[in-house]
């Protein structure tokens, strides 16, 4: 956050002045930008009639044909030692000793995946087994391809370097042992999807849809705007987190800095808070002596409202100035299933009122154009299920494969709770965003994605701010990104 | 799988009571006219105003004359499907398929069996929790070319009909559906 002119003195210069009231000062404002919500992930009917096997089937169904396209070009004339490439319609027509390819949805069979059965000897043993960082056994893990006719086992080296994990749909190529594994030699993923050219200002204007109607052009030099993306405020109802995110607000809102800041601010057009804005709350001593009966099993009074009316008094303070998306996450009152839904208005006593301007309550996965820029982003639990599955530690290079596999959520519906999709696998990534962001994750990272069609798309990982006090601002339209750390000197010891 | 059971007629009475004794032909009226549709999509070989139903999809191999529209008077719009046309489309597409007869399946009507053929069919879809024709709509949907003649039975079906398998296993209590 450098200022143009140097340092100290700009700063002293335009802050430290005595008052004149002869001179004028401009009020900046911000730049209006326009913003096209997309539903997708929104579930309006709520029915559990179907199985969860639907949506394995309309994954691969609608990956199967991209990967199939790229695995034709790729190999429809290879021939590996005089013998060329057959292709296998279904994974269970491969045949022992034949050179082919066959595409199919992976599975991974891990031992130490939450079983069933564990959850049966937590209830009649009382020490439950410590929850695991990973679930992969390294040597012990199997890899299979399925489809709707069969499974099929797959070895081979490369496979180690290909990370995958349950519900990429991919391709692989070579030919089954004598003992039925199937001898892995190349494997192809969908990789990025098509991305749309980023919309110009003016063809906004031409009513897309939903868009809420705010396109007042101004400034056209300034750009597309920035967006913030921050995650994890965790507020407790503590007394001292109000110092790091009052000094955020001061900084949104454009109180904090010299003019050479505001105006820089002033570019902001929208916070996304990405999940995790409530945490866990402080609890309530209750004095020896007054435990009140239980009602309806439990204690009322016990309930703090603290956190929710410090979210909602933090909103408030914004939502006059600035568009705000908040996302649940996974300490947020929210469904535990993804997508989850968005946050109930009663939360939110203040807030609600700006429900139809500037405040929206969005659902986790979002994915919305902002300015005419795409962005899809989710809370962390994606990532963090992703993680468990995969040895290493890069989770920037597993979000980088989340886009290449074109799945927001691959270990959806295995072990990360869903919803049974009925209709289409919501999952699947369509149409490549141009900013693609995690939330809750342990630091900041990011890089810039390219794609094969020209398309790029920006990475980021976004920080907990309630353990970093690291916001990041991400400039729509060159993509490139920058970090702003909150932090109060006497805290850091 | 529990044994099956000899009489299927418990199958049978969700449905409309259709008569295969006699080729004759079964006449079903139907509420909805997607004739616009149909005409922009339509094969070269029906475009009749009298005909019907015969999706896009018909450009697929699979599509045969599967209508017999001379018998239609100009005024009505109705959908048909033969007892001819229905025994050829299995006799091609279903037992041109196999390799042997298929068994057990001598108490169960021609439309049973196609029916049921259109359940096991696994390249569209599992077919518990998803009524027939929901089933065929969204293989349409999602460009997977179903074969048009289950359209036309599953809409002679009550509320699109239910997978048989889903119904024998919720009648022996095995599923809550």
């Amino acid at each position: 956050m450098a200022s143009s002119s140097g340092p100290s003195e700009g700063a002293i210069d335009a802050l430290m002045r005595a008052p004149d009231s002869e001179r004028e000062y401009t009020t900046p404002h911000r730049l209006q930008s326009t913003h096209t919500p997309n539903p997708r992930f929104t579930i309006s009917t709520r029915t559990y009639q179907q199985q969860f096997s639907t949506m394995y089937f309309l994954r691969l169904a609608s990956l199967k044909p991209h990967v199939d396209a790229l695995a034709h070009s790729a190999w429809g004339d290879t021939t590996i030692a005089g013998e060329a490439v057959q292709h296998c319609d279904r994974v269970l027509d491969v045949r022992q000793g034949e050179l082919c390819w066959v595409s199919g949805t992976v599975y991974m069979d891990m031992g130490l995946k939450p079983n069933i059965l564990d959850d049966i000897t937590k209830d009649h043993w009382i020490a439950a087994p410590p929850p695991r960082a990973k679930y992969t056994t390294p040597g012990a893990d199997r890899i299979m391809l399925e489809d709707e006719s069969g499974r099929l086992s797959l070895v081979g080296g490369v496979l180690g370097t290909m990370h995958l994990v349950t519900g990429c749909v991919v391709a692989v190529m070579g030919s089954e042992t004598g003992d039925g594994d199937f001898e892995v030699l190349d494997v192809i993923i969908p990789d990025l999807p098509p991305q749309g050219p980023v919309a110009e200002k003016e063809e906004e204007e031409e009513g897309k849809g939903k868009s809420k109607g705010k396109g007042k052009e101004e400034g056209k030099g300034k750009g597309k705007g920035k967006v913030v993306l921050c995650s994890g405020l965790s507020f407790r109802g503590g007394l001292r987190e109000s110092f790091t995110t009052d000094l955020l607000s001061e900084y949104l809102l454009g109180e904090l800095g010299t003019p050479t800041e505001q105006a820089h601010t002033a570019t902001i057009i929208r916070l996304i808070l990405a999940g995790n804005s409530l945490g866990a709350p402080l609890s309530v001593p209750v004095p020896a002596g007054e435990e009140k009966a239980k009602k309806y099993g439990y204690d009322a009074s016990a309930y703090n409202a603290s956190p929710a009316l410090a979210l909602d008094s933090f909103l408030a303070q914004l939502l006059p100035s600035l568009h705000v998306t908040v996302m649940p996450g996974e300490t947020d009152p929210a469904n535990v299933s993804m997508p989850q839904q968005p946050l109930h208005p009663a939360i939110f006593g203040e807030a609600k009122a700006y429900g139809g301007s500037t405040f929206e309550r969005a659902t986790n996965p979002w994915t919305a154009e902002v300015g005419g820029v795409g962005l899809l982003g989710t809370s962390g639990q994606p990532l963090d299920d992703v993680y468990k599955y995969v040895e290493g530690e890069d989770r920037l290079a597993m979000a980088e494969r989340l886009l290449r596999w074109r799945v927001v959520a691959p270990t959806a519906p295995d072990t990360l709770w869903s919803y049974p999709f009925n209709d289409q696998d919501q999952f699947v990534i369509e149409e490549c965003p141009h900013v693609f962001f995690v939330g809750n994750q342990d630091k900041f990272e990011t890089s810039l994605v390219e794609g094969a069609e020209g398309q790029r798309c920006r990475v980021v990982l976004v920080p907990r701010f309630s353990e970093t006090g690291e916001v990041v601002v991400v400039d729509l339209e060159t993509l490139e990104v920058e970090v702003v750390k909150f932090q109060l000197r006497e805290l850091v010891s | 799988m529990p044994p099956r059971r000899a009489s299927r007629s418990s199958s049978g009475g969700h449905q409309a009571v259709l008569s295969f004794k006699t080729p004759s032909k079964i006449v079903k009226s139907t509420t909805h006219l997607p004739v616009a549709k149909k005409d922009a999509a339509t094969s070269p070989k029906k475009r009749a105003s009298t005909s019907i139903s015969i999706p896009a999809a018909s450009t697929s191999p699979t599509s045969s004359p599967l209508v017999d529209e001379a018998t239609l008077s100009p005024t009505t719009t109705r959908e048909v499907v033969t007892n001819e046309a229905l025994a050829e489309y299995y006799k091609t597409h279903i037992l041109g398929t196999r390799r042997s007869q298929p068994l057990h399946q001598e108490d169960m009507s021609l439309q049973d069996k196609v029916l049921r053929h259109w359940d096991m069919s696994s390249q569209y879809g599992p077919c518990m929790g998803i009524s027939r024709l929901e089933r065929w709509k969204r293989a349409e949907r999602m460009g997977l070319r179903p074969p048009v003649l289950v359209k036309v039975v599953c809409e002679g079906l009550e509320d699109g009909g239910k997978a048989w398998l889903e119904e024998a296993l919720s009648l022996r209590g095995l599923c809550r559906l």
